[in-house]
């Protein structure tokens, strides 16, 4: 692991609330002067808030397609099927 | 409908929003995302019998990308992969230093970026640091859960998130400016 893959397990860490409190003050303390790690801290922030409009609730039908998927081919064989996958079950 | 059908309905069906979410994000060109939950589930309750009761979670999203990586093997055509984004390939990238061309990746995401933008961005990752992001911030899987599904160290499930949410942050920056946005 390079001094760079280091640092950003690191700052990983300290973002997830990984290091313990010494750590992670000192962290707190390099980030008021380091203008690095301060931009990587504000894209990590970015990245992560971005992505939540990707969320999209499933489908309210989507569960009995489900269930009802599951529950055909073990009452007719008691085996579950794998479509798409002959001759494995 | 059999007592091994109630359990796992009941240890798998409370986890459908989570691997819909990783599903979406998992299904190629060509893929429907419900029709990859369904097979998911078909494919999980095959293997139900062998289940030893662990994070199902964890273990339906390992389903679901294995699902994933096989159907789009089939089609020759790799999962995750977003078509149309050569745009991006041309575009510099902003910089760490705050140095001239960057913007403000923090505003930018505030001023609002479309679910398309996003994930189109989100395609340019690399798949590990995609995977992970998709696990762990839009389908809200925990580090350790997403680590369990992949097969690998927390830390590297946390490092990767890292890396992937700068990259899509730097990608986003990139498709403002080229859109004109400040």
């Amino acid at each position: 692991m390079d001094g760079r893959d280091r640092a950003c397990r690191l700052l990983a860490g300290f973002l997830a609330g990984d290091l313990a409190p010494a750590e992670a003050r000192q962290w707190d303390e390099h980030l008021l002067e380091c203008e690095i790690c301060w931009w990587a801290v504000r894209e990590d922030r970015a990245g992560r808030q971005a992505v939540q409009v990707l969320r999209q609730p499933a489908p309210p039908g989507l569960a009995d397609r489900v269930a009802f998927a599951v529950e055909v081919p073990a009452a007719t064989s008691g085996h579950a099927r794998v479509a798409g996958c002959a001759g494995h079950s | 409908m059999g007592a091994d059908h109630r359990l796992f309905l009941e240890a798998t069906l409370p986890h459908l929003d989570a691997v819909y979410q990783v599903a979406r994000q998992a299904a190629g060109g060509g893929q429907d995302p419900e029709d990859l939950v369904q097979e998911t589930y078909l494919r999980a309750y095959a293997a139900f019998g062998s289940y030893r009761g662990g994070n199902a979670r964890a273990w339906l999203a390992a389903i679901c990308l294995n699902v994933a990586r096989s159907q789009a093997r089939r089609r020759r055509r790799r999962p995750w992969e977003v078509p149309g984004s050569g745009l991006l390939d041309v575009l510099p990238l902003s910089r760490a230093d705050g140095g001239e061309g960057t913007v403000d990746v923090a505003d930018l995401v505030i001023a609002g970026l479309d679910a398309e933008q996003v994930s189109r961005c989100l395609g340019r990752l690399p798949e590990p640091q995609r995977v992970c992001i998709v696990m762990v911030d839009v389908a809200g899987y925990t580090a350790r859960e997403a680590a369990e599904a992949l097969g690998c160290p927390r830390g590297t499930v946390l490092a990767r998130v890292h890396r992937g949410r700068r990259r899509l942050a730097q990608l986003l920056a990139e498709t403002g400016v080229a859109h004109g946005r400040p």
